[in-house]
């Protein structure tokens, strides 16, 4: 029994380095100079410039104007990955409360188109998108960035699922006690999908986080440049003849980890809290 | 004026199922009317009906003299108990009740009082602020019933609201669901496929067979005068005997028995003789009697259930013996029954015959 226990932990420790080995020679190799790290690669041990690299990627700007710090570019993958990751379930809870709870003309087909839309995939239809945004006048907004990409099958598929098993008898009791509609919602469906909304907000804020391409197209002004953007731009120097600044762009790697980071470690105590208590 | 009339409802599905083939009945003001049935006979159809969960295909409700039938569910004042409960998970015991209020828009100070005056008399006081799923099922039930009572509503609508619960708790929710019905002096409509709980609960019963009511009265007027066959099995448990006879100028013949009746209908033919377990007796007081061969018994404690057969019978026949019968005595028997307690139907159109 002990042994085995022992045996167990080990093998999960394994695993637990192995996945963190990469991050750790990221943050170790960040506070090393870039001298070091062209001329003896990755290092395993901290160097000596502590979180130097830390100040210059957040503070001083890598583009041609001084808009897109590290702070900023933070501040607009945040905003990016909130407005994704509520604007997709606002939406997608919307959507499955139509098809669910009324009596739409064709909502099989209604569903099915939604559903369909899992076959074009941002990729396939990013010129047309870009297209129909460009028209709106809305490159190089927050709107812009977000409003084309919140339209969601998967959540709104996963919603549908959740409000199937919330039992009848709710609704009609909800009728009995006055509830209409938008009270029937907003009172007993949308406290029942906490933990929904929990699963979804972490899996969505990820994904709107690391959001690459659309913002690439999207924007021009450096101040609308997400983090993501911003460690490909100190790499591509290269492209100059420069050497780039490998320290500062490890640190913002390890940066734009954080927040994600953040969202699962908080979003996952509430949801395993949701599920403990599970109450339908 | 009735506190609830309903004039020949019709309901059919989509599909072409009818499931409420020409109801009507009128309720009186605190009357306690049970509707009882087996499953998927239109019961509870009728009663979500009356809620206004269901819309009907024909006819008329009138709630207090008002029509409704064509209202929503919120507006013909009535309040519905559920069989699953229905309780709303996320809130509190106390919001669960002062949810309907609410969104009524009565002011906060009523709700407290209305909602605290129900916790009282359903024993909840010290749960108001515990979730459903922290309650036993009996504390569930009280919390579904005291949604209805805070309401004041013109009636109560009760569907299969014991099913869920243990036979323990049953029975006391039972008791307590008809005093609580009785102080509070509520119409109320309760749907159940339970005999006992209709027998136990109703003022009257109403027995529902695929989607018409085959009988309505006092419980005891439809236990002693069953107007049709099926009513007369579904009452009583264990359920009545049935064995086929022959009537003929006022003599009755039972396989190889053959009585002359005092009373005998004016009728000549097949019948279909019905005998309650519990009016065979071993007492030789009683004026007829059948020779019985047993094959199983059933001891219940205070009875015990005799099952066997009457010799030229096919039929199995039960017989409810007070007290225990030993267990080693003669297989043979004979027993005794009386003229008034037997219940003549006629063979082919299942009706009461007298």
């Amino acid at each position: 029994m002990q042994r085995a226990s022992v045996f167990d932990h080990l093998i999960l420790w394994a695993g637990v380095i192995f996945l963190l080995f990469p991050v750790w020679m990221l943050f170790a190799s960040s506070t090393h100079s870039v001298e070091n790290i062209v001329r003896d690669g990755l290092q395993f041990l901290p160097g000596g410039n502590g979180f130097e690299a830390y100040k210059t990627a957040l503070t001083s700007a890598s583009g041609f104007t001084d808009t897109a710090t590290g702070l900023r570019m933070m501040m607009n993958s945040l905003i990016m990955g909130l407005g994704f990751a509520i604007g997709k379930i606002v939406i997608s809870m919307c959507a499955a409360y139509a098809l669910v709870y009324f009596r739409l003309p064709f909502a099989t087909f209604w569903f099915w188109l939604i559903f369909s839309t899992l076959l074009l995939p941002l990729e396939v239809r990013i010129v047309p998108s870009y297209e129909v945004v460009s028209q709106l006048g809305l490159l190089n907004s927050y709107t812009g960035l977000i409003l084309p990409l919140i339209a969601s099958a998967t959540a709104t598929f996963y919603f549908q699922q959740f409000y199937k098993t919330v039992p009848d008898e709710l609704l009609e009791a909800a009728q009995l006690d006055n509830a209409n509609a938008w009270r029937f919602f907003k009172d007993i469906l949308v406290p029942l999908s906490r933990t929904m909304m929990a699963a979804m907000f972490i899996i969505m804020f990820v994904v709107g986080w690391n959001q690459y391409l659309w913002p690439l197209m999207m924007t021009t002004e450096e101040s609308y440049y997400t983090i993501v953007m911003g460690i490909k731009n100190i790499l591509s120097v290269v492209r100059e003849g420069r050497v780039p600044q490998y320290n500062v762009a490890f640190a913002m790697v390890m940066l734009a980890m954080l927040p994600p980071v953040a969202v699962v470690v908080f979003f996952q105590r509430w949801f395993i809290q949701g599920l403990v208590e599970s109450e339908k | 004026m009735g506190a609830l009339r309903l004039t020949n409802i019709h309901k059919t599905y989509a599909n072409g199922h009818q499931a409420v083939r020409g109801i009507n009945i009128e309720i009186e003001k605190g009357e306690f009317l049970v509707l009882v049935g087996p499953s998927g006979c239109g019961k509870s159809t009728l009663l979500r009906t009356i809620a206004g969960l269901e819309a009907i295909s024909e006819g008329e409700i009138h709630i207090a003299g008002q029509r409704v039938d064509t209202e929503a569910p919120a507006k013909r004042d009535i309040a519905m108990v559920f069989q699953n409960y229905a309780l709303y998970p996320h809130m509190t015991v106390y919001k669960n009740m002062a949810y309907g209020l609410h969104n009524r828009g009565v002011d906060k100070q009523t709700i407290d009082q209305k909602v605290k005056h129900a916790a009282g008399l359903l024993k909840l006081t010290d749960y108001l602020h515990r979730k459903p799923s922290q309650l036993s099922g009996g504390q569930r039930q009280r919390v579904a019933m005291g949604r209805a009572i805070v309401r004041d509503p013109q009636a109560f609508l009760f569907d299969e609201p014991l099913s869920n619960l243990d036979a323990k708790l049953r029975v006391q929710m039972r008791n307590e669901i008809k005093t609580l019905q009785r102080s509070l002096g509520t119409t109320s409509v309760y749907v159940t496929h339970d005999q006992t709980e209709a027998m136990t609960l109703a003022d009257r019963l109403a027995v529902v067979n695929a989607g018409v009511i085959e009988q309505m009265g006092s419980p005891m007027e439809i236990y002693e005068r069953p107007q049709t066959v099926f009513v007369a099995g579904f009452i009583g448990s264990p359920a009545m005997n049935f064995l086929t006879g022959r009537l003929h100028n006022g003599r009755l013949e039972i396989g190889e028995l053959s009585i002359v009746l005092q009373q005998p209908p004016r009728f000549d033919g097949e019948v279909i003789v019905g005998l309650r377990p519990e009016h065979l007796y071993r007492q030789a007081e009683h004026a007829f009697s059948l020779p019985f061969q047993i094959e199983v018994l059933e001891p219940l404690g205070a009875d015990t259930l005799v099952w066997g057969h009457v010799s030229g019978v096919q039929e199995t026949v039960v017989a409810r013996l007070s007290r225990a019968y030993p267990a080693d005595a003669p297989r043979t028997l004979t027993l005794y029954f009386n003229e008034a307690e037997l219940h003549l139907f006629d063979a082919a159109t299942e009706q009461r015959l007298s």
